[in-house]
């Protein structure tokens, strides 16, 4: 449970052994290494020429132009030292080879293809001119030039050939492209093209063998189109007798590769080296440097290992990975979206679980709606259900949907329908006032125990400022239930807990301590009595920041109000749908009413509810106690 | 969120940015510096790029190393900016450092066409490897064109690439590619400012509206001089955007023999006097007065208003030209140029 203890570990060893040490952290997976860390002057950064990259790269480019699969399921570290690069070389070398020539004739195909499409779109436009398109080409004084040019080009094209002797004649025209004849004069050709070509321009050849018209080059295009689409299924076949033939063998290799790669990317990353010897320095999880630790002493004796717990946590910064059983952790996920924990700091994913499923199930109390999220929920547990493969949606829809369940037999309904099973509990559409007054106690009791965490993690800290003084520290949870309990006493006896003057005198304090929160605590560590800004800047940011409190304690006391209106949101919601279904004579249709607007109410009010809390959660309760600046443990692996 | 309302933060911090930008003082006190060494000391203990400067402090340091990190830094404002701004004028200043992108992108044409190896290209690129579409592993390590335009196939300018993948096939010639890649820049540019209220776009005009003018006549007047194109090929390549210059007056110039005559045709006095200025000068470097130019107007838009683009502008610009001053005078330092060469080079220097 919580967050996993750290230590930072050094490794201290003889420079032949890196490659070996950097394996075993790798085969580790669960270790993450530093880069910033400063070493004596004898130790320096070096890099080492990666040749394993150019295969690594290569191979992997074959994978993919052969369309092999190649996420490794695990990767195995056996056989490492074999690998040799000349019968790597030969090897590779044929299959790329036919690769580089499949590929070669593929893009031939393609820019054939696309000059045939081209030139049957315009080609098509003139198929009702009945001229030999070769006569134009053959005129002896004057040239034709056919191509195309982006709009905007063309029209600044037209508006600077004025000086020249050339005809543009627009053929075609789409969104962003214009087709077009140039003529020029023979002896001007050179000086066409070139201004041509200055805007960019697309020639397009004009076949030279054919002698017909129009729609005859048309038949012909389409004729060789169908034979590119043959020698295309040919290569494709080629492709896979490729992939049949070499595939187990590539993947080897690539595996061999990948790790080689990456050995030497992490040393030189990760390394420092002086004449003989290396240093490197990371993090290790406590439990997991047991094992890593007796392994490594026990095959490489003669290194020195060496570690430490966290000392100053501001200054190491050590990562957080969180510990939790399966069902917390899916709402971890949730937790994340606000921040991670930091290193030192209460990890409140159990109580954010606890009370987003405690708050889902008022808010959404039905017996048989929760039970559809629930069996939805074991269904994506199962992987009954493809394209949702991730596990944290399973764990959170089920418990939500057993929460509402629960919460359905209390309120006594079932897919919206009130009268099918008796309340357990209480009615709230009977008892609104009731109602509120009582999910408003348990936002009370929420804030409540997310100040005392808040006392928790201020104490850890040793942040007595914020322990004692702060608004959500000792003060302001005193204030909160001083002024609750004069509140509940008036309500029921209509006087005050304390006479007047002691209840305003005993408040005032309060609030006092809380001014002047930033001079006590400097009292209580550097024992003066000093302000760190200006007397002027602090008095008038902290009578906003009292105004702030005091509003706060109310405004977020009542934002629990929706907890409640959510519940009857919910009944009232159901109700309209049963007097729509009333409404339709027949049986089929009013059942079918039913089955669809329960299923509106799932999805629909299902994500408000759900964001309503998240939204309580983050603002009401995780300000008050938790910083979630925390920094994600990144372990040396393969992406 | 309204423009208006978006002004006042983060003009406020780029008061407070600008506020410490390199004053003349500082540029006298590096100029007269004899190593790249001592510039680097004195820009790490002497001003704001002390905090981009740490990871090199005690180190002994390479020009081209600190150069990278000085251009690195400057690609970075576009975070901050980004985080206080919305909507279009987000858009804009997002497209606006685009500009680095492509600047990167024409780095790695030349040395695919060239064949220079990875390291050049990771010492060198200074914004690319921040567009998150794009996997600068694998485009560092491409090795032809094809490569790059698969690498860069989700990116916005891909299309160009792919428009031109014939013709450099054919002619191995980067030219058109880099044209059309700053027509692209520029047109999507003035796109976006579109959206921008008219106060805003009357700062845009102002300010990118006077560079592309001067760009234009740079080009027309570059032309004139090394090179001989026809009107027509001159017109195809200028960038279709007209502040102060009338289309028809660079139509006009297009046509001339001399660059001499080129100022007749010029209605636009100041523009006269800078190419002017240009024409006599020695050196004939145009850039230099037009940089000036530009820079002294920005130094006049800084202080107009605290509600429009016209400050964020001024600031980008003035900072970029700041760095460009620094990285004239280490490499003037570094090639040992006489001081009051390396003074004339700087785009603050009056000309």
């Amino acid at each position: 449970m919580g967050i996993k203890k750290m230590k930072k570990f050094q490794i201290l060893g003889l420079k032949k052994q890196i490659d070996f040490i950097t394996e075993e952290i790798m085969k580790n997976s669960k270790i993450e290494l530093l880069k910033t860390e400063k070493y004596s002057n004898d130790f320096i950064n070096h890099q080492v020429e990666n040749s394993y990259k150019p295969y690594y790269n290569q191979i992997s480019k074959m994978i993919e132009s052969l369309n092999i699969d190649k996420k490794l399921k695990n990767i195995h570290f056996n056989e490492l030292n074999k690998l040799n690069f000349e019968e790597l070389d030969q090897f590779i070398k044929p299959i790329q080879n036919r690769i580089d020539k499949l590929e070669r004739i593929t893009k031939k195909l393609n820019i054939e293809e696309k000059r045939l499409n081209n030139l049957i779109k315009h080609v098509y436009v003139m198929r009702n001119i009945d001229i030999e398109l070769q006569s134009l080409k053959d005129l002896s004084y004057i040239t034709l030039i056919f191509g195309s040019l982006s709009k905007e080009r063309y029209n600044r094209l037209i508006e600077n050939v004025t000086e020249l002797p050339i005809l543009v004649l627009e053929v075609n025209r789409e969104e962003e492209r214009v087709w077009f004849f140039t003529f020029a004069k023979k002896n001007y050709e050179k000086k066409a093209f070139d201004i041509l070509n200055s805007a960019n321009f697309q020639k397009i050849e004009l076949p030279d063998r054919v002698k017909e018209q129009p729609k005859d080059i048309l038949n012909q295009s389409k004729h060789r189109l169908e034979k590119i689409e043959i020698i295309r299924d040919q290569i494709n076949l080629e492709f896979k007798k490729l992939k049949h033939r070499y595939q187990s063998k590539l993947l080897k290799y690539y595996q061999q590769l990948l790790i080689l790669n990456k050995i030497i990317d992490v040393n030189n990353k990760y390394y420092y080296e002086s004449s003989y010897s290396f240093i490197i320095t990371g993090w290790i999880s406590e439990e997991n440097e047991k094992e890593f630790k007796s392994l490594i002493l026990k095959k490489y004796p003669k290194i020195i290992y060496n570690s430490q717990d966290v000392k100053d946590v501001k200054a190491e910064n050590p990562p957080t990975i969180i510990e939790n059983p399966n069902w917390v952790i899916s709402f971890s996920s949730l937790v994340k979206l606000y921040g991670l924990p930091k290193y030192d700091e209460i990890d409140p994913s159990l109580f954010f679980a606890l009370s987003y499923i405690l708050l889902f199930g008022i808010m959404f109390g039905d017996l048989g709606q929760g039970l559809v999220f629930a069996l939805l929920g074991f269904a994506i547990y199962k992987k009954r259900i493809k394209f949702i493969k991730n596990k944290d949606i399973s764990y959170i829809l089920m418990s939500l949907g057993l929460s509402s369940m629960v919460f359905g037999i209390f309120y006594g309904s079932f897919f919206g329908l009130e009268d099918l099973i008796p309340a357990l509990v209480i009615r709230p559409m009977e008892n609104i006032m009731f109602w509120l007054g009582f999910t408003v106690l348990i936002g009370i009791v929420l804030l409540i125990i997310s100040m005392v965490l808040n006392l928790f993690n201020a104490f850890k800290d040793k942040n007595y400022t914020e322990a004692l003084f702060s608004d959500s520290g000792l003060s302001g949870l005193i204030l909160y239930l001083f002024m609750l309990s004069n509140l509940a006493f008036y309500g029921f006896k209509s006087r005050l807990l304390l006479p007047v003057p002691f209840t305003i005198f005993l408040a005032v304090i309060l609030l006092l301590l809380i001014f002047f929160k930033e001079p006590l605590g400097n009292l209580l560590i550097e024992k003066k009595f000093t302000i760190d800004k200006k007397i002027s800047e602090y008095i008038l940011e902290s009578i906003f920041e009292l105004f702030d409190t005091v509003l706060g304690f109310l405004s977020n006391t009542l934002s629990f109000l929706r907890v409640g209106a959510f519940t009857l949101n919910h009944v009232g919601l159901s109700m309209a749908v049963i007097i729509l279904s009333e409404m339709i004579s027949n049986n089929a249709g009013s059942l079918l009413v039913l089955i669809a607007g329960n299923i509106v109410i799932m999805i629909l009010e299902g994500v408000v509810v759900g964001i309503q809390i998240l939204r309580l959660e983050f603002f009401e309760i995780f300000a008050k106690f938790y910083s979630g600046t925390g920094r994600e443990f990144e372990p040396v692996e393969f992406k | 969120m309204p423009f208006a309302v978006q002004y006042p933060a983060i003009n406020a911090k780029l008061k407070a940015l600008s506020s410490k930008m390199l004053r003349e003082k500082d540029f006298q006190n590096l100029i007269e510096l004899n190593t790249v060494q001592e510039a680097f000391d004195y820009l790490y203990n002497n001003t704001y790029y002390q905090e981009c400067l740490e990871d090199f402090s005690g180190q002994e340091i390479h020009r081209r190393q600190l150069e990278l990190k000085l251009k690195k830094n400057l690609v970075l404002s576009e975070d901050f900016l980004k985080k206080y701004l919305s909507s279009a004028l987000k858009n804009f200043i997002e497209h606006y450092f685009k500009k680095f992108e492509i600047e990167d992108l024409k780095i790695i044409l030349r040395t695919i066409l060239m064949g220079n190896d990875e390291n050049y290209l990771s010492n060198n690129l200074i914004y690319i490897d921040r567009n998150k579409n794009i996997n600068f592993d694998n485009l560092i390590q491409a090795s032809s064109y094809n490569d790059l335009q698969n690498v860069l196939k989700d990116v916005y300018y891909s299309d160009v690439l792919n428009e031109f993948a014939d013709q450099y096939q054919e002619n191995k010639n980067l030219f058109s590619i880099e044209m059309t890649l700053d027509f692209y820049y520029f047109s999507q540019l003035i796109n976006l400012s579109a959206k921008l209220s008219n106060v805003d776009q009357k700062y845009v005009n102002e300010v990118i509206g006077t560079q592309i003018d001067l760009l234009n006549i740079q080009w027309i007047y570059r032309i004139k001089r090394y090179y001989n194109l026809s009107s027509g090929e001159i017109l195809n390549y200028i960038i279709p955007f007209y502040f102060k210059v009338k289309k028809s007056e660079l139509q006009n110039m297009s046509h001339v023999k001399n660059t001499e005559d080129l100022i007749k045709y010029l209605s636009y006095s100041p523009y006269q006097i800078i190419l002017e200025k240009a024409i006599k000068d020695d050196n004939v470097i145009f850039e230099r007065f037009f940089l000036n130019y530009i820079f002294k107007k920005l130094q006049k838009i800084k202080r107009n208003s605290f509600f429009s683009i016209s400050n964020i502008l001024a600031y980008l610009y003035i900072k970029e030209y700041e760095l460009r001053d620094i990285i004239t005078v280490i490499e003037g330092i570094r090639y040992s140029l006489p001081k009051d060469k390396i003074e004339n080079f700087l785009i603050r220097r009056e000309v």
